[in-house]
C-alpha cells in the first residue's frame, strides 16, 4: 500500500492544478443554476490529503480496496448542490448533464429499511479536456463526484462527519438507537416537506380552477 | 482467460513496435508477437488496465469519419470484434505495423498490447502501447516474441503509457466511440506524442461537449477582446455576432471558426490564446444562444447604419436608454474615445 510520505508528495505537485479545476467546476455550476430558485448551496471542495490517504488504505477482505489511490479514488474532487425538496434533486441533475458527461451514478440509500445512514444522489462525471490545457500529469483525476442532497440530508451528512464517526464503527444499543432517530428524522422532514409543498401547490391549481 | 470484473479474454496480442523513423515498411512476418493463452504476471498486471480502462482513459475520442469509414474503426470492428482468431492476428500485426512506422526519434521501443473482452452482450477492445527495452534480435525464433522480453516490460509496473479502450455491443453503427489517454513521465512533450498517438494512430479526434466548447470558446474570446485585441480586431470580433447564428446545430472547432470569421492575422492571435492544439482541433457543435451570452458582448445595430457595443456587464453603468414619444431610442454613451485623440465626457447616438 502506498506510504504517507509517497502520496503526500504526489498529491501537493498536483494540489495546484486540482484547485484551478475545482473553482472552473464551481463557476460553472454556479452560473449554471444561478437561476434556481431551489438551490441552497452549492460547494466544491477537495479531499484533505489525511482523509485521501485514509481511503487508500482501505481493505476489500485482505487486499488494498484503491491499489491505485489516484486512479481508483474517484472523489477527490467532490461538488455537492443542496437544493430544497427532494423533488428538486432530479431537476438539477437533468441541468446539469448538459454541462457534463456523465460516467457513473449511485442513489445511496441504507441497504436494510432498519438501519441508519446517509441517502443522496451521487454522479460521476468526467472533468471536461478543455480544463486540463497541455497538462498530461499523471495523477491527475479524471472524474469529479457531484452530490445532490436535500438541506436535511446535508445537514445529516455534514453533523454526523462532524462527529468523526465512521460508519464502520461497532456502536452501542442506544447509541445506535440515536443515530436511527436522527437518520429518520432527516428522512421525515424531506418527505413531510414534500408532501406540504405537493398540497400547497395543488391547493394554488385548484383554486386557479375555480376562479376561471 | 477472464479478468477480474468478469471479461473472458478470447484474444491477448502483445508485439514488439520498434520506431521505424519513417523508413520502410517491415514485412509481416518480421513482425515479432506472442499471443497469450493463459495468464501470467504480465497478463495479470495489464487485465488490471483494461478492467479500469474506462477510469484510465480520460480523453474521449470519436473516430474520424471519411464518407462514413475510417480505417482502423473497420479493423476494430471488423475482425477484432467479429472476426476469428487469423483475422485477429492479421489486423493486429497491420496494427503494429503502423505503429512502427508512425514511431520516430521520439520514440523509444515499445510492446502494443491488443485484447478484446466480453461481458454478456458486450465488447471491449483495449489497445495499449508500453514502453520497453525489446532487444529486436531477442532470442524468439521467426516471428514470435521472446515471453522474457515481455514479462520483463511489466515486472516493475510501469505507470507511463498510451491506451484507448472502446466499448459497445456489436452493431455496424456502433464502436465509434472510445477513450484514450497518454501517461507520460515528461508532460512537456505531451502534444506532439498525444496528436501521434491519437489522431496519426486511431485516426481519432477528442470529443468536446457542446456546453464545454461553447463556454471554452467564447470565453477565451472575451479575454482575448478584453486583454490584448486592439480596436481593430475588436471591432472584428464584434462584427461577427450576428453572423455566428448560421452556426445553429453545426459541428464546428475552435480553429475552423477562427478561419470562417475572422481575418488570418487575428484567426492566428486568437488561436494562440486558445491554448491547446486537442481542444483547438475538436469539433462540437456550438451553442450559439450560450455562446452570445458567454462573449459577454451587447450589440445593438440601429437603422441609421450605427452599431453599439458594449460589454454586456458594463452595460447599463456606461449606457443610458431613452424611449423618445416617436418611438426613437436614444442612446446615451459614457466614456472617453480611444481612437481619437480627444476626450469627450458624452457621445450621444441617436
Amino acid at each position: 500500500m502506498i506510504k504517507f510520505e509517497e502520496l503526500s508528495k504526489r498529491y501537493s505537485a498536483i494540489c495546484k492544478k486540482l484547485n484551478i479545476i475545482a473553482n472552473k467546476i464551481k463557476n460553472q455550476l454556479v452560473n449554471e443554476l444561478n437561476d434556481e430558485k431551489h438551490v441552497d448551496t452549492i460547494y466544491v471542495r477537495l479531499k484533505s490529503v489525511k482523509s485521501f490517504y485514509d481511503k487508500s488504505q482501505e481493505l476489500d477482505g485482505d487486499r488494498p480496496k484503491y491499489p491505485y489511490p489516484f486512479r481508483d479514488i474517484q472523489d477527490i474532487i467532490g461538488a455537492r448542490v443542496v437544493v430544497f425538496y427532494t423533488d428538486d434533486v432530479e431537476i438539477i441533475s437533468e441541468r446539469i448533464k448538459k454541462i457534463y458527461d456523465e460516467y457513473d451514478k449511485e442513489i445511496k440509500t441504507p441497504e436494510k429499511e432498519s438501519e441508519f445512514g446517509y441517502e443522496g444522489y451521487h454522479i460521476l462525471y468526467y472533468i471536461p479536456q478543455t480544463f486540463f490545457e497541455n497538462d498530461n500529469i499523471v495523477d491527475l483525476p479524471n472524474f469529479f463526484e457531484l452530490q445532490i442532497s436535500t438541506l436535511y440530508q446535508h445537514a445529516w451528512a455534514q453533523s454526523i462527519h462532524g462527529l468523526e464517526y465512521k460508519p464502520k464503527e461497532i456502536l452501542d444499543k442506544e447509541m445506535r438507537k440515536k443515530f436511527y432517530y436522527l437518520s429518520a428524522l432527516s428522512w421525515g422532514a424531506d418527505k413531510t416537506l414534500e408532501e406540504i409543498r405537493r398540497n400547497i401547490k395543488s391547493e394554488k391549481i385548484e383554486k386557479l380552477i375555480s376562479k376561471n | 482467460m477472464k479478468t477480474k470484473s468478469g471479461f473472458e479474454v478470447p484474444f491477448f496480442f502483445v508485439s514488439s513496435v520498434p520506431p521505424l523513423k519513417g523508413e520502410e515498411e517491415i514485412p509481416d512476418d518480421q513482425i515479432k508477437y506472442h499471443i497469450y493463452k493463459s495468464s501470467s504476471r504480465a497478463t495479470d498486471y495489464i487485465s488490471d488496465i483494461f478492467d479500469h480502462a474506462k477510469e484510465e482513459c480520460r480523453i474521449k475520442i470519436d473516430f474520424i469519419s471519411l464518407n462514413g469509414n475510417n480505417g482502423i474503426h473497420d479493423i476494430i470492428y471488423n475482425s477484432i470484434v467479429s472476426g476469428d482468431e487469423d483475422s485477429r492476428v492479421k489486423a493486429s500485426i497491420y496494427l503494429s505495423k503502423k505503429l512502427s512506422y508512425l514511431s520516430d526519434e521520439r520514440n523509444k521501443d515499445a510492446l502494443l498490447i491488443i485484447m478484446l473482452g466480453i461481458k454478456n452482450d458486450t465488447y471491449r477492445v483495449f489497445l495499449a502501447r508500453f514502453p520497453a527495452s525489446i532487444v529486436l534480435a531477442n532470442k524468439g525464433g521467426e516471428n514470435s516474441l521472446d515471453l522474457e522480453v515481455i514479462e520483463k516490460a511489466f515486472a516493475s509496473g510501469s505507470k507511463y503509457f498510451k491506451a484507448a479502450v472502446f466499448e459497445d455491443v456489436p452493431s455496424v453503427r456502433g464502436f465509434w466511440r472510445g477513450q484514450a489517454i497518454d501517461k507520460q513521465v515528461n508532460g512537456s512533450t505531451s502534444k506532439n506524442l498525444s496528436v501521434y498517438w491519437i489522431y496519426r494512430f486511431l485516426e481519432a479526434q477528442p470529443s468536446i461537449n457542446s456546453y464545454q466548447g461553447t463556454e471554452h470558446l467564447a470565453t477565451k474570446l472575451r479575454n482575448f477582446v478584453r486583454f490584448e485585441a486592439t480596436l481593430e480586431q475588436q471591432n472584428q470580433i464584434v462584427s461577427i455576432i450576428p453572423s455566428v447564428r448560421v452556426l445553429k446545430d453545426e459541428m464546428t472547432s475552435m480553429n475552423s471558426f477562427c478561419d470562417r470569421f475572422f481575418s488570418k492575422d487575428l484567426s492566428e492571435k486568437v488561436r494562440i490564446s486558445l491554448g491547446d492544439e486537442y481542444n483547438t482541433n475538436t469539433p462540437f457543435t456550438i451553442d450559439v444562444e450560450k455562446f452570445i451570452s458567454d462573449l459577454g458582448i451587447t450589440v445593438y445595430h440601429l437603422d441609421n447604419g450605427v452599431t453599439l457595443s458594449a460589454p454586456t456587464e458594463d452595460f447599463n453603468t456606461y449606457v443610458e436608454v431613452e424611449v423618445e414619444l416617436n418611438g426613437n431610442v436614444k442612446y446615451i454613451v459614457t466614456g472617453q474615445v480611444k481612437d481619437l485623440q480627444i476626450q469627450k465626457q458624452k457621445v450621444k447616438m441617436k
